[in-house]
């Protein structure tokens, strides 16, 4: 019997729903992960169909989304959700950065390994500089940079923090965006066809290099709003989108790495396997399900070395071909 | 030899002569390095094995360098207790073991421990390093990157919450037992140095000889096309199998050196940056797939990681941050103008054998 998609979508829909009826603190604290994890996710997807080369740096640019989020909360009083997009210019172009560093790389034909290395290489400059300004900003403007949450500067609805609505919504605008942009524009259904072949749509003539700039663009958008996001949730540092790559890679992985719309579906599979499925089984199988749970960190990696080796190409080859 | 060759011992001496010159402890800095280039010269040349010269993109590298360094951490001590019949938990009467242990070691059990370390740390990194080649049978380098960047955070995080394994976040003490080799104080670190340098010297000889072997070449193939290995008969499984179990042994037996050298393992110490991303960027700056390169690369990267740290108070008052940034903007930023504009590295891989003779002919 072959799985189809949608069965995985119903089994998660019920999954949720479940959650959401029979342990709801848990189930809203999985929707604040999933729905951010799923807008990083998406960024990460679209880098990777333009180079097809994981990114390594891509933590790395949601921590400059983090610290801006972070610091400008603390030092004006605004809104974590407003703060972020201030810091959409300074993510962007750290993206832009990027792509400009690997692009004369990619042209000359290097291997993956070496784009790879190149991407690695950026992410530690990235890290550095994104400390280096946490500690000036910690220093002058007498601010948190490290192991600090804005989550008390989150709005309240009755008893359910901001973030559990905000987070969905957030994800649902951006997919929605996505999908205009991707299908509804020219320059989107451009950028489509140049990941699909990239010679073929050069021969159509299709600018490529623009085409694979906006993706860069608004992956830098996409991420830097997530690691802004990302304070609400927990206590955040400079180098938080790093650590939780393997989350990341995990989402993109289960949604297949071939479509951003994939990436949110795995972000969903995963933030559920992750928080309230976790959560069950600890409680189920000890008696004191906090001691297991920390080794959460763990499920990610093992998420994506069995989601290659089952099912490679992720959740949306599931999907049946008409 | 050309003078490119040795180019980051050339830096390295500079260093040091700027180190004497602006009156800083210049045997603290030799001795310091000595350790900290025969460390990461172990772990940068297992990786060029796997990567520079098998092709292998083995992203998780910190994991077997952790896994020596917990076989240090949480297996030896506790030899030591059973031979000894110390009683008490190592992780949570920790400085009560410690002192109890360093009453009862004595010179020679204390050398028996610290071989019995290196050896089991090899057999444990060898058993991982095979385990990591199991998902290199079927997947693409990129995937098989990221499967590997993510599993070698497996004993990171394990180490982390598991408390009774190396103590958790709040890490374990080492019964000394090179203070009961060389002695005490100073004595320590020179005996530290020396056993670090010298097995870091005999590691080199043998990856030396690993890889200008008849195995050695088959890996160089197996890089350029894993297909064609199996044309010359050879199953490129069992070369990839190997090459990940020399690898991992070669860096688990680093790990153990460190643990021995700190006297203390920290888990939350053993992070990607710096156990797989570091090793990484000094294999490209120094030549990948060039032994002698790679040991170029590492001796660069120390001498810069030595020189910030040497000189921190001073270069924080002019920069208004923690220099440990400095040295990941700079090293960052070193790697990367290395992969664009020089990407064989400061000292390339020689060509083979079979292109040299090509070369010959073709002069004539």
């Amino acid at each position: 019997m072959k799985l189809d998609i949608w069965v995985v979508v119903v089994v998660l829909v019920v999954g949720w729903a479940a959650a959401l009826l029979f342990s709801p603190h848990v189930a809203l604290d999985g929707v604040m992960y999933s729905s951010v994890l799923a807008i990083s996710a998406a960024a990460l997807t679209m880098t990777f169909l333009t180079t097809k080369v994981p990114n390594f740096a891509h933590g790395a640019v949601m921590g400059v989304g983090t610290l801006t989020a972070l610091v400008l909360t603390q030092r004006f009083g605004i809104s974590p959700y407003l703060s972020g997009l201030v810091a959409l210019p300074f993510s962007a172009a750290a993206s832009v950065a990027l792509y400009y560093t690997l692009l004369p790389i990619y042209r000359r034909g290097a291997s993956p390994i070496i784009l790879m290395m190149a991407s690695m290489a950026y992410n530690v400059i990235l890290l550095g500089v994104l400390n280096a300004a946490a500690d000036y900003f910690g220093r002058s403007w007498a601010v948190f940079t490290r192991g600090y949450t804005l989550k008390s500067a989150d709005f309240h609805i009755a008893y359910i923090q901001g973030l559990a609505v905000a987070g969905p919504l957030i994800m649902v605008a951006v997919a929605f965006s996505l999908y205009l942009f991707l299908y509804r524009t020219k320059l989107g259904v451009a950028l489509r066809a140049a990941v699909e072949n990239e010679e073929l749509a050069r021969s159509l003539g299709i600018d490529v290099d623009k085409a694979f700039l906006i993706a860069w663009v608004v992956a830098g958008l996409l991420a830097g709003y997530s690691g802004a996001l990302f304070t609400l949730y927990f206590s955040v540092e400079p180098d938080t989108g790093w650590m939780m790559l393997a989350n990341i890679f995990a989402a993109s992985i289960v949604g297949g790495l071939t479509s951003v719309f994939g990436a949110i579906l795995g972000a969903y599979f995963m933030g559920f396997v992750e928080v309230p499925l976790a959560t069950w089984v600890a409680s189920a199988a000890t008696g004191e399900p906090y001691l297991v749970l920390q080794y959460r960190p763990l499920l990610p990696l093992i998420a994506v070395a069995l989601s290659l080796l089952v099912l490679p190409r992720g959740l949306t080859s599931l999907a049946r071909r008409k | 030899m050309r003078w490119i060759s040795l180019v980051g011992l050339y830096i390295y001496l500079l260093s040091a002569a700027l180190v004497a010159l602006t009156g800083q402890d210049l045997l603290s800095y030799v001795l310091g390095s000595v350790v900290d280039v025969a460390i990461f010269a172990v772990i940068a040349l297992s990786l060029n094995l796997e990567a520079g010269i098998g092709g292998i993109p083995n992203f998780g590298k910190v994991l077997t360098v952790t896994a020596g360094a917990f076989v240090v951490g949480g297996l030896i001590p506790r030899v030591a207790m059973a031979i000894y019949g110390v009683k008490g938990d190592f992780v949570y009467d920790n400085p009560a073991v410690v002192s109890a242990l360093s009453q009862a070691l004595d010179l020679w059990t204390s050398a028996a421990l610290v071989s019995a370390a290196l050896i089991l740390s090899a057999a444990v990194g060898a058993v991982l390093g095979m385990a990591m080649a199991a998902p290199a049978v079927r997947l693409r380098e990129d995937y098989l990157a990221i499967t590997l960047l993510a599993l070698g955070d497996f004993l990171f995080y394990v180490g982390r919450y598991y408390e009774p394994l190396v103590g958790g976040t709040l890490g374990v003490s080492l019964p000394p037992l090179l203070e009961k080799i060389f002695g005490g104080g100073a004595a320590r670190y020179l005996g530290a140095s020396l056993l670090t340098g010298a097995a870091a010297l005999l590691l080199y000889l043998l990856t030396e000889r690993v890889t200008s072997s008849p195995y050695g070449r088959a890996l160089r193939v197996h890089r350029e096309d894993p297909e064609l290995v199996e044309v010359m008969g050879r199953s490129a499984t069992r070369l990839r199998l190997w090459a990940l179990a020399i690898g991992g042994a070669l860096s688990a037996v680093a790990g153990a050196l460190y643990a021995l050298y700190v006297g203390a393992v920290f888990a939350g110490s053993f992070t990607r940056i710096t156990y797989t991303f570091y090793p990484w960027l000094m294999m490209i700056l120094g030549g990948m797939g060039n032994n002698l390169g790679v040991v170029n690369g590492v001796f660069i990267f120390v001498t810069l990681r030595r020189l910030i740290d040497i000189y921190k108070y001073e270069l924080s008052a002019v920069l208004g941050f923690d220099p440990v940034w400095l040295a990941y903007i700079l090293f960052g930023a070193i790697a990367l103008a290395i992969i664009a504009l020089r990407p064989e590295g400061l000292v390339p891989e020689e060509p083979t054998p079979l292109a040299k003779k090509a070369g010959v002919l073709k002069s004539k």
